[in-house]
């Protein structure tokens, strides 16, 4: 099992009384799983999405990640946790636009420690695989959206993540650079990679293998 | 990765090159400023302590007076064996020095042989061991050697004294640090000079005081340990012996410059000015670096979301910081050397930057570099990496960190020091122009002076006829009213005292005057206003032995006219004085003093090269006129010797180059300070309208003009600039309060110097934020809207 949620409860105080933003949070994500979060604004997608990718955290319940109890590790083991296994993506991309393509691929193997000579291989393997080769020296204000995403994406994959989250990863794009994004995504969770995403368009969730409803913090049906 | 943060860096700086440049420049200028005056103070407070035995040495004082009796110091080495060394310095004699065709007037100083030894001087030709000891040599400073030698070596060069068969012989050259008390041209030995000039030996004795005396003691003994022998010395030797109660002391050369030379409170001015700069500077590039990096929260979060760590964060934060601040600091050392000439002629100083001789100069800048990098780099990263995450991905991780009371209290110091500064500067200004426009009391329009320079002419009978000729037919030229004679002129009176005694009263009413000697027709000449009796008119009245006093000094003696009173100088038996007359306390030595008791003695000369001053009153309105006719006159009896002629007031006027110079120094560093405040209240109210813009999206969309909206932003800081000004004002008011009080003259404090100064900062202040506040005002509040 690669993430196990259970009874997952997240709220914040304001004005004296808890605001719920997630309420009794189960979930269960195997190795390979293809999973879509729907819903509308405020149901907490995005919320559980940080949960699960580590960058937040909640007041109840229990996160197991391979088999680790994530809720009880130490800072240090949690990020490493996160940075051996996890990728993102984002709606806007958050490419640092004073890198270059190149350097963008390149940023996350800095910090995780690759040697030189390994980082030079890594960002060429992903260069040729998604074919941006040509690209490599531009910025990333001189791509398109399109484009820019599937650096974004490239860089999530560098590190050899068994799980991607993304998080509205076509929002920001048209239908057609949309779709070539998803099926990239079918492509890659057909390689192995687990994939779990948020997305307001059914057509998109519907690339998924499982979907999730949520409405004001609670999971509607699985 | 440190090739890449720095990678990252320089490339963040050409997407931001306004706030980088403001931000390294602002603290540049701060270092600069602050660089320069430490520079300064530091020179000031180090005075002297190049002599290897500054410890020890000490400057003999009769009382206050820094002049000494002729035989003291050779009495003290002989009875009081913890002076183990000592020399005298005669100061009081100038001639003709020649080299070539190169001549100059020049001060020689006489010494005795100790004075080598006693006092460190670094030797740049020839050695400190006994250079003057053969008579007739000298050692010179390096000026001197440039003046007349120019890059040859000057050893063993000779200058000839006057237009005689007489040769000084240099034996050494000397770079007599800036920082020197002791400062000279050329010395020699007593020796060598009692020969040139025999009269010196006569004014050597227990009753003149011409020399100045250093003696050096013994390790470990403190000068109180020899006061009693002192006391001794006195009641032998000074006159009239027994009686004599002179508190003869010694004065630290420790404590010589800043107890007799050197303006104590303009230091702490310096200091303080220098300290508030610098802090100003500091603040202003923290805020600066923790704005200027605000846009990139969102870049720190995607790399914390790829796998960065806090300490990679930390690291990458704190590297830009320590470059960017190395390159201010780089930019703050050129800027002080580029001003640095300009400050040294300003200030009339020859400071260098030389830190590897003064090592203090590298810790400083290292000092700055590793506050400036440390605190800069150090609280954004507090912020950055205890940041939530998700929220610096939204690109808002200041969003209620920072305290506004933090920034505003910094709005609040920095427009005090601001205002302190601008209004000191409006209260130098008042009062230089007070003294420059006080009525010295005599005629400053008319009066035009000759300086004779009679050093300049071998043939001393022709040009004393020539002198006495000029004088003459001006006398008699219709533009003329009249002409005087005399070894003075007011802003130059010799520092020479004499004690006097009132004829047939009590010893204990003598008086101490300074005294001037001058020709007929002096007063006239320079319309100094005649209280009681005659000012020594010409005519045919017998003037030998008159005396004409100075208010001040007749108010002392209790005269209330002159008729003939008299005055005994120098012993109840001594010469005789007449007081024929009684002037206005004219201004002699500056407004800034009180008008000093002053007695002018009527002298005739034989020869007229004893005289130092020609003047010349012209009539109303004739002054031009009679200046061509004086040149012509000078031109064809001295071909080839360049005249000196000024108005009555230049030399009184140069007594005020101090004041003027303080005031260009207050104005440019206040200046400067104003403009560091403005950057950081630019980089605030920046900041501030950030943080608004939603707010004022909304005001905008129901209905708010961009006028109110202006005002209400503006409002928002200018308070904060008004209650700067009412802290500045009180602290403002005692500086100049307590400036003020070494002035005899001063100038009144007024409001309209506080209330100048507050419409200057609060209207700069109001300009800055201006800029900002109208670009957010007049911002489209859909964009501002749209980002929520």
């Amino acid at each position: 099992m690669l993430i196990n949620l259970r009874n997952i409860f997240k709220w914040v105080q304001q004005g004296g009384r808890r605001v719920f933003l997630l309420k009794d949070i189960n979930l269960e994500v195997k190795e390979g799983d293809f999973i879509s979060i729907m819903g509308p604004s405020g149901s907490g997608k995005s919320t559980l999405l940080n949960i699960i990718g580590m960058l937040d955290g909640f007041d109840e319940g229990e996160y197991n990640f391979l088999n680790e109890p994530v809720h009880q590790l130490k800072e240090k083991k949690r990020a490493s946790l996160f940075k051996q296994y996890i990728g993102f993506v984002f709606q806007a991309y958050h490419l640092i636009d004073e890198l270059t393509v190149y350097e963008n691929l390149e940023m996350p193997l800095l910090y995780k420690k690759y040697s030189g000579s390994e980082r030079k291989a890594l960002v060429a393997d992903m260069l040729d695989r998604f074919n941006i080769v040509g690209k490599k020296d531009l910025f990333p204000t001189q791509l398109s959206g399109g484009q820019q995403q599937l650096v974004g994406i490239a860089r999530a994959l560098i590190g050899k993540p068994k799980l991607i989250l993304a998080d509205e990863p076509t929002g920001n794009l048209n239908s057609k650079q949309g779709e070539e994004i998803m099926d990239l995504f079918r492509q890659l969770n057909e390689e192995g990679v687990t994939i779990i995403q948020v997305t307001h368009s059914k057509k998109n969730a519907a690339y998924g293998k499982k979907i999730i409803h949520l409405l004001d913090g609670r999971m509607e049906k699985i | 990765m440190l090739s890449y943060n720095l990678k990252l860096f320089f490339r963040n700086i050409k997407h931001n090159k306004g706030s980088f440049m403001i931000n390294t420049f602002g603290l540049g200028i701060g270092i600069a400023s602050f660089l320069l005056l430490t520079l300064y103070v530091y020179n000031d407070l180090t005075y002297n302590q190049f002599h290897d035995n500054y410890d020890n040495i000490y400057r003999l004082r009769d009382g206050e007076s820094v002049q000494t009796k002729g035989p003291l110091l050779s009495k003290l080495l002989e009875e009081v064996p913890e002076v183990v060394n000592g020399t005298r310095i005669f100061d009081w004699e100038g001639f003709r020095i020649s080299h070539g065709d190169k001549a100059f007037q020049e001060n020689i100083h006489y010494v005795d042989q100790g004075f080598f030894s006693i006092f460190s001087f670094p030797f740049t030709e020839g050695s400190d061991i006994n250079p003057i000891q053969e008579k007739y040599s000298v050692v010179i400073s390096t000026d001197f050697a440039k003046k007349y030698f120019g890059n040859e070596p000057a050893i063993g060069k000779k200058l000839q004294i006057k237009f005689e068969e007489v040769f000084l012989e240099v034996k050494g050259v000397v770079d007599i640090p800036s920082n020197s008390s002791i400062k000279f041209d050329i010395v020699s030995s007593y020796e060598t000079g009692e020969e040139i000039s025999p009269w010196i030996k006569g004014i050597h004795d227990w009753y003149n005081t011409f020399s100045i005396s250093y003696v050096q003691l013994k390790d470990g003994i403190e000068p109180e340990a020899i006061d009693e022998k002192l006391k001794q010395i006195v009641k032998e030797n000074y006159l009239p012996v027994g009686q004599n109660e002179t508190n003869l002391n010694l004065l630290p050369l420790q404590a010589y410059h800043s107890t007799e030379e050197s303006n104590q409170t303009l230091i702490v001015i310096l200091c303080i000015i220098a300290l508030g700069i610098i802090s100003i500077a500091i603040v202003n590039f923290i805020n600066l670096t923790i704005n200027s990096v605000q846009s990139r929260v969102k870049e720190i979060g995607i790399k914390k979301v790829h796998g960065a760590s806090g300490s990679d964060i930390i690291g990458q934060i704190l590297t830009e910081s320590f470059v960017v601040s190395f390159i201010a600091l780089l930019l703050g050392l050129m800027l002080m050397g580029l001003f640095l000439p300009t400050f040294n002629t300003l200030n009339d100083t020859s400071l260098q930057f030389t830190p590897f001789e003064k090592p203090i100069f590298i810790w400083i800048p290292l000092l700055i570099w590793a506050v400036v990098g440390g605190l800069s780099g150090l609280i954004p990263s507090l912020f950055w990496t205890k940041g939530k995450l998700t929220e610096s991905l939204k690109g808002n991780v200041f969003s209620g960190i920072r305290s506004s009371s933090g920034s505003h209290s910094l709005i609040v110091i920095q427009f005090a020091i601001a205002i302190i500064l601008i209004s000191g500067t409006l209260l130098v200004r008042k009062q230089v122009q007070g003294m420059l426009e006080k009525d010295p009391l005599f005629d400053t329009e008319n009066v035009i002076i000759t300086e004779l320079q009679p050093w300049q002419f071998p043939n001393m009978e022709n040009t004393g006829n020539n002198y006495e000729r000029i004088a003459k037919e001006l006398e008699e030229s219709p533009l003329v009213e009249s002409v005087s004679f005399s070894q003075c002129i007011p802003g130059y009176y010799s520092e020479n005292y004499n004690v006097f005694f009132p004829h047939g009263k009590n010893s204990a009413e003598s008086i101490h005057l300074r005294k001037a000697y001058v020709g007929a027709n002096y007063f006239k000449t320079f319309g100094i206003q005649q209280l009681s009796g005659n000012g020594f008119e010409k005519g045919n009245i017998n003037y030998e032995n008159a005396i004409v006093l100075n208010k001040a000094a007749a108010q002392k003696l209790g005269f209330n006219e002159a008729n003939g009173q008299i005055l005994n100088e120098s012993s109840e038996q001594g010469d005789i004085r007449k007081v024929v007359g009684i002037v206005d306390d004219f201004s002699y030595q500056g407004v800034q003093h009180q008008a000093q008791p002053l007695v002018h003695i009527f002298s005739e000369q034989e020869d007229y090269t004893n005289w130092g001053f020609l003047s010349i009153k012209a009539k109303e309105g004739a002054s031009l006129q009679m200046l061509e006719q004086l040149k012509q006159k000078w031109k064809s009896a001295f071909s080839g010797i360049e005249p000196k002629f000024y108005f009555a007031d230049e030399k009184l006027n140069e007594q005020y180059k101090e004041y003027v110079q303080i005031n260009t120094l207050v104005a440019w560093f206040s200046i400067l300070a104003v403009l560091l405040s403005c950057m950081g209240l630019f980089a605030l109210a920046s900041n501030s309208m950030a943080k608004r813009t939603k707010e004022i999206g909304i005001r905008k969309v129901n209905g708010a003009t961009i006028s109110e909206i202006l005002l209400l932003l503006n409002m928002d800081f200018l308070k904060w600039v008004v209650l700067a000004f009412f802290i500045a004002i009180p602290i403002s008011w005692y500086a100049m309060k307590s400036w003020l009080e070494g002035f005899a003259f001063k100038t009144e404090i007024n409001w309209t110097i506080f209330l100048l100064a507050g419409i200057v900062s609060i209207g700069i202040a109001i300009l800055t934020v201006s800029w900002q506040s109208f670009k957010a005002a007049t911002a489209n509040p859909i964009k501002a809207l749209k980002d929520e």
